[in-house]
């Protein structure tokens, strides 16, 4: 079988050089290119885009002329559910559905296939969107992040949906993270860094390891953390070992696949010798291979949540490196 | 490398009704207006009144109050905002002073519970001398 995965980026691997505004868009994208870490380029819609969630012709002309120029191609636009944004109230479903049909809209325009969405807006709300879909053209995706699994109960019911409106416009968007091997190095050396206690780090440790329901595991770091007496911002931090790394069994994104619109290769640290330890990225790619997947993935550097060295760059090409080399085998 | 600083470096200025200062928020993406939680401001450990702040972002400015209603007034993740501050004569020009500033900004998709959200925690210190 000679099908492979079509490897790029999204810019969201660049957070800490775009926050520190060493490159212009235009500049992140020429560097993309320039390091051949496409040709697939995804974004997050506000993080990216000024004009974001409306964009407007002109820019979407521009964006696209963008990578043309640059051989790239556009492979998925990450839009956001604001359920949360009015003080007092969630957004009703209509609105959720408005605010979702915007987004779509500037994804259309920009030559986005894909629009990454959250799974928590539930099936009626992805049945309303599939229609929605159609007639842009563009694939409205949830996406797949640790804690979620793909028999999570809020996945299951996203399956039925899906398998029940049998249209190709609606489907996950899987994120590595909800396969974790182990967290990584920098996420403990973070903990270490807000003064966690040694001891406390090694609980985490083992409550991570443990195999037990995810609810039971907050209230085993809750308990280890009140023990300790550590502040509010290292129990935010042990609350992140659960909502950041997930223990999926890698056989299971199988099952996801025939939904799959696109894939985020999420990774936190590619190492001297070529391979990220926290990730088993082998059995991913062994899997991709075996089950023909031709769709896009995103090498997602998520080391910026732990550092501000900019070091996406480096990070994306060791990534693809990596995953061409195990792609090849 | 320069990290992201939530008061921005050399930004305090005197003006003719009080002070001003460039702001910004450390998370990775653009939220609207209305996701602030929370802004407080301190001048050498005083506390700053809040009806003393005016907010201004693209162009127009806005009281602290009016906030939680400009859910389509977005604060583009790049950008600083400017905080003027009505206290005629509380900064002299040329003079050191300490500013702590403590900024909630609330994750609108990242739900901790029933109804409740995500906030991102921004604090930072700084001293400054005004020009």
């Amino acid at each position: 079988m000679n099908a492979k995965p079509i490897l790029g980026t999204t810019l969201y691997s660049f957070t800490n050089e775009w926050l520190q505004r060493l490159y212009t868009l235009e500049e992140l994208v020429d560097k993309v290119a320039e390091l051949d870490l496409g040709p697939a380029v995804e974004a997050v819609g506000f993080q990216s885009f000024r004009e974001y969630p409306d964009v407007s012709d002109e820019f979407a002309y521009q964006f696209r002329s963008l990578l043309d120029r640059n051989g790239l191609i556009p492979s998925c636009l990450g839009g956001n559910c604001d359920v949360g944004r009015h003080r007092d109230r969630l957004m009703t479903e209509d609105e959720t559905v408005d605010y979702v049909q915007r987004q779509l809209l500037s994804a259309q325009k920009m030559g986005f296939p894909v629009l990454r969405i959250q799974t928590f807006v539930g099936p009626k709300v992805f049945e309303r969107l599939a229609p929605l879909a159609e007639r842009a053209r563009v694939q409205v995706a949830g996406e797949l992040h640790s804690p979620l699994h793909a028999h999570h109960p809020e996945v299951l019911e996203l399956r039925e949906c899906f398998d029940r409106l049998e249209s190709e416009f609606v489907g996950f968007v899987p994120d590595f993270s909800c396969s974790i091997s182990f967290p990584p190095q920098v996420y403990w050396e973070r903990l270490r860094q807000l003064e966690a206690p040694e001891g406390l780090v090694e609980e985490a440790k083992q409550v991570w390891l443990a195999d037990l329901p995810v609810p039971d595991k907050f209230a085993a770091l809750a308990e280890a953390a009140a023990r300790y007496v550590v502040d509010e911002a290292v129990k935010a931090q042990l609350n992140m070992s659960l909502t950041m790394f997930g223990r999926m069994p890698v056989e299971q994104l199988a099952e996801l696949l025939p939904y799959t619109k696109h894939i985020h290769g999420k990774f936190y640290q590619v190492d001297a010798a070529g391979l990220e330890p926290s990730l088993p990225y082998p059995e991913f790619m062994a899997l991709l291979r075996r089950q023909g997947y031709q769709g896009t993935i995103s090498a997602e550097w998520e080391g910026h949540a732990f550092t501000e060295e900019t070091i996406g760059f480096e990070q994306v090409r060791a990534w693809k490196a990596m995953c061409r080399r195990l792609l090849e085998g | 490398m320069s990290a992201v600083k939530i008061i921005e470096d050399d930004s305090l200025r005197v003006t003719p009704s009080g002070f001003e200062i460039k702001v910004r928020y450390r998370w990775y993406r653009t939220l609207p207006l209305s996701c602030m939680e929370y802004l407080e401001l301190a001048v050498d450990g005083e506390p700053v009144d809040r009806e003393c702040i005016r907010f201004a972002i693209n162009g127009k400015s806005y009281e602290l109050h009016e906030m939680a209603d400009l859910v389509e007034e977005y604060w583009f993740i790049l950008d600083a905002a400017t905080l003027q501050v009505e206290l005629p004569g509380r900064i002299r020009p040329g003079q050191p002073h300490r500013l702590d500033l403590s900024l909630g900004m609330r994750a609108p998709y990242i739900r901790t519970g029933p109804g409740r959200f995500l906030t991102i925690i921004n604090r930072y210190s700084t001293t400054q001398v005004a020009a």
